[in-house]
C-alpha cells in the first residue's frame, strides 16, 4: 500500500501502564507493523512540540482511549479550537491543531478515533470490553487505510453513525 | 452565611486537585485548603514484583514526568545489585544516565514557562481565559511559543536518544544503563540545523531569563509580594555544595539560610524525613524529624535548590545565579513567584550541562553496566523537575519486592502549596461577595508556582473539566461554574 502524495499520521497515546488508557498506543504500533507506508506515532500524551509534527503532514488520525465515547468506538472530524480546554501538562488534539495553525500557517486535515476505554487501573494489558473496542476499531482503521485520500477520511467522519 | 468557595480541578496543572476556600459569615477567608487526589496504590503494586522490573513499572505512575521515576528506581536498584550510589556506576552509565535527566529537566522546565506560566506574565492575572494559554501566546507572540515548542522538542530527542523509547524507557537498567550514545545523535544535537542544536538551545534559554527579568523590572511588586512566607528548604546538592540534579547528598537550610540537615546520605533518609497524615487529605506532609510536625515541613523544587547550593558548576547559570543571591542578599529567597526565576536558571544550567556532556567521550564507549555484592534494600533520590523525589525498595530472597515506599516532589511540598493558597486566598477573597476570574486564576497561580504533578491520572478524553462551586456553611451549591 502506498499513501503517495497524501501524507498520513497516525498518533495514538496513553499510558499503556494504566490498562484501557493504553487503547491508542496499542493500535497505532499495530498499524506501524503492518503499513509501512503511513507515518505512526505515539506518546503518553500529546503536547506542545507535537504541533510542530503537524506542520508536515496532509492529514492526522488522533486515536485515543475515551471515558464516554459511544461503543465501540467513534471517528469524528476535529477543527482547530482557540477556546481551548486543556488545563494541564498535556493538551486535546484541537488545541494541538490551533497551536500548528498559529505557529506554521497551516494545519492537517484531523480526525479522532476515540475508542471506548472501561478501565484505568494500574496494570498493563486492556480490558475485555476495551479490548473488542479496539479489535473493531482497528479493522475500522485498517479499511480505512488502504486507500487514504481526504474525500476517504472526510467521508469516514460523516458515516459516523453508520459505522456504529 | 458563611460561604465555602470550591475550584476542582486546578487547571494547568496536572491531575485532579480541588482547591476549597471557606468563607465566614462576613465574607472572610477563614479557611484554605489544597486537596489533592494522590495515587498511593502503587507501592502495593510493586509488592510481590522482581526488584529489576521497577525501572520500567514505575514509568506507569505518570505520563509526565516518567523519566524522573525511572531514574529514582534505578538509582534505588543500582544499591540493591550492589553498585553502589550515584558515582558507583561506570562513567558511561553514570553520564548517559545524566544526560537523561537533563534533557527531562530542560524540556520539563521549557514547557512550564513557556506554556504555563508566561500566558499570566504577558496577558496579566485577569485576562480572559480563552486568550491567557498557549494559544493567546502563538497569537500574541509567536516567537516565545516557537521557542518553547523546539525546546521542548529537543528535550524529548534527547530522551528519546538515551532512555531508548518515548513510552515506557529502558534505558536505565541495574546497576548501569542499556547504550551507547551514537556518532549521529551526538552530532545531530551538537551541530544540527537550526534551531535544533545545544547552541541554539543555550542561547533561548538566556533569552527566556533575559524575557523573565525584564518583566521583573517592571513588575517587581507583584512577583515580590505574591505568596511570600518563611519556609525551610530541601535538596540533593553535590558533596562540595553545588547543584546538583541527579545525585548528591541531603542537605536542608531553614529560612534565615542555616543548615538543619548537614549533608547526609540519603540512604538514611527515613532517620531524617517522617510523613504526617491528616485527616482531611489524601496526600501526606512530609517533615524532618528533627524539627517536628508542626515546624519541620519544608519547600522542594527550583526555589529549593538554590537556597541550599553554593554554587552552580557551570559559568553561564553561575553567572545569574550571582545576581539572583544578591537580590536577597544572599539569604534564602521566599518569593513563590521567583520560582519561576530559579526555574529558569536550571533551564540554563540543564541546557550548559547537556552540552558538556555532549562532548564528553565516555557517552560513546566504556562499560556499561556495574554490579557487585547484592543487597536487600535501596534508596534512589533525584531532583525532578518539581522537586526531590525518594524511592524506597526492600526485597525477599527471591528478589521480590516486599516493601517499596515512594515520596513524590508534590507531597514534599504539600505544606507549602497549601501555605501558599492560603496566602494568595486570603489576599484576593476577603471581602468579596463575587468570584472572579482573575480571582480564581491568582489562586491557581500560586499552586502553578510549584510546577505539581498531582495525580499520575490516565488523561483520556472526557476528563478534567474544571468545575467551581460555592457552598454555603450548610452545603447548599449555591453557584456552580464549569470552563
Amino acid at each position: 500500500m502506498d499513501s503517495g502524495e497524501f501524507k498520513v499520521l497516525v498518533y495514538g497515546y496513553g499510558n499503556p501502564g494504566r490498562m484501557d488508557d493504553g487503547i491508542g498506543v496499542e493500535i497505532a504500533e499495530r498499524i506501524e507493523r503492518e503499513f509501512p507506508g503511513i507515518a505512526v506515532d505515539s506518546n503518553y500524551q500529546l503536547n506542545v512540540e507535537d504541533a510542530y509534527r503537524l506542520s508536515g503532514i496532509d492529514a492526522v488520525i488522533f486515536v485515543d482511549a475515551s471515558l464516554d465515547s459511544g461503543e465501540p468506538f467513534e471517528f469524528r472530524r476535529v477543527e482547530p479550537s482557540l477556546n481551548i480546554t486543556f488545563t494541564t501538562h498535556s493538551m486535546l488534539p484541537d488545541s494541538v491543531l490551533s497551536l500548528c495553525a498559529e505557529l506554521y500557517g497551516r494545519h492537517p486535515d484531523a480526525y479522532v478515533l476515540a475508542v471506548r476505554g472501561y478501565s484505568w487501573d494500574l496494570n498493563e494489558g486492556l480490558s475485555a470490553g476495551a479490548k473488542a473496542n479496539s479489535e473493531r476499531a482497528y479493522e475500522f482503521l485498517r479499511d480505512l487505510l488502504q486507500n487514504p485520500s481526504p474525500r476517504a477520511f472526510k467521508d469516514a467522519a460523516d458515516d459516523e453513525k453508520t459505522i456504529n | 452565611m458563611a460561604r465555602k468557595i470550591t475550584i476542582e480541578p486546578v487547571t494547568r496543572v496536572e491531575g485532579h486537585g480541588k482547591v476549597t476556600i471557606q468563607m465566614d459569615d462576613n465574607n472572610n477567608v477563614s479557611q484554605s485548603r489544597l486537596h489533592i487526589v494522590e495515587f498511593r496504590g502503587f507501592e502495593r503494586f510493586a509488592q510481590g514484583r522482581p526488584y529489576w522490573e521497577m525501572p520500567v513499572l514505575v514509568q506507569r505512575l505518570c505520563g509526565i514526568c516518567p523519566v524522573s521515576h525511572h531514574l529514582a528506581a534505578a538509582k534505588a536498584v543500582d544499591v540493591i545489585v550492589g553498585a553502589g550510589t550515584g558515582e558507583g556506576l561506570t562513567p558511561t552509565g553514570e553520564k548517559m544516565r545524566r544526560l537523561m535527566h537533563y534533557g527531562q529537566m530542560f524540556q520539563s522546565h521549557a514547557l512550564h514557562f513557556f506554556h504555563l506560566v508566561s500566558p499570566d506574565l504577558l496577558f496579566g492575572a485577569d485576562a480572559d481565559p480563552a486568550i491567557r494559554n498557549v494559544i493567546g501566546v502563538a497569537l500574541e507572540h509567536k516567537d516565545l511559543a516557537v521557542q518553547g515548542v523546539m525546546m521542548r522538542k529537543f528535550g524529548q530527542e534527547i530522551i528519546l536518544a538515551t532512555a531508548g523509547k518515548k513510552i515506557h524507557g529502558t534505558g536505565a537498567i541495574p546497576g548501569g544503563i542499556n547504550k551507547h550514545l551514537t556518532q549521529a545523535e551526538k552530532d545531530s544535537f551538537l551541530k544540527g540545523a537550526d534551531p535544533l542544536n545545544i547552541d541554539k538551545m543555550i542561547e533561548w534559554s538566556q533569552g527566556a531569563l533575559d524575557f523573565f527579568k525584564s518583566y521583573h523590572a517592571k513588575n517587581a511588586d507583584m512577583l515580590d509580594n505574591f505568596a511570600v512566607f518563611p519556609s525551610s528548604h530541601l535538596s540533593l546538592v553535590r558533596k562540595d555544595g553545588a547543584l546538583d540534579l541527579y545525585h548528591g547528598v541531603l542537605r536542608a537550610v531553614d529560612a534565615e539560610g542555616k543548615k538543619i540537615l548537614n549533608d547526609v546520605d540519603y540512604q538514611e533518609y527515613l532517620k531524617h524525613i517522617g510523613e504526617e497524615v491528616r485527616s482531611w487529605s489524601y496526600m501526606k506532609f512530609p517533615y524532618l524529624k528533627s524539627l517536628g510536625k508542626k515546624d519541620g515541613w519544608y519547600t522542594v523544587g527550583p526555589l529549593a535548590r538554590l537556597n541550599t547550593a553554593d554554587f552552580i558548576p557551570t559559568p553561564l547559570a553561575q553567572k545569574e545565579f550571582e545576581a539572583y543571591k544578591a537580590y536577597t542578599k544572599g539569604k534564602p529567597n521566599h518569593m513563590s513567584m521567583h520560582m519561576h526565576y530559579a526555574r529558569l536558571i536550571e533551564l540554563l544550567h540543564s541546557a550548559e550541562m547537556i552540552k558538556q556532556l555532549l562532548n564528553d567521550p565516555d557517552l560513546m564507549k566504556g562499560e556499561l553496566v556495574k554490579k557487585g555484592v547484592k543487597q536487600k534494600e535501596g534508596v534512589g533520590l533525584v531532583e525532578a523537575p518539581r522537586g526531590t523525589l525518594f524511592h524506597h525498595y526492600r526485597i525477599d530472597d527471591e528478589d521480590k519486592v516486599v516493601m517499596a515506599n515512594l515520596i513524590v516532589s508534590t507531597t514534599n511540598n504539600n505544606e507549602p502549596m497549601n501555605r501558599a493558597v492560603n496566602y494568595v486566598a486570603s489576599k484576593v477573597f476577603n471581602g468579596k461577595s463575587e468570584i472572579t476570574e482573575g480571582m480564581m486564576n491568582r489562586v491557581e497561580m500560586a499552586i502553578r508556582a510549584y510546577d505539581p504533578c498531582l495525580s499520575c491520572a490516565t488523561h483520556a478524553l472526557g476528563q478534567m473539566p474544571l468545575e467551581v462551586e460555592l457552598v454555603d456553611s450548610m452545603g447548599n451549591t449555591v453557584d456552580k461554574k464549569n470552563r
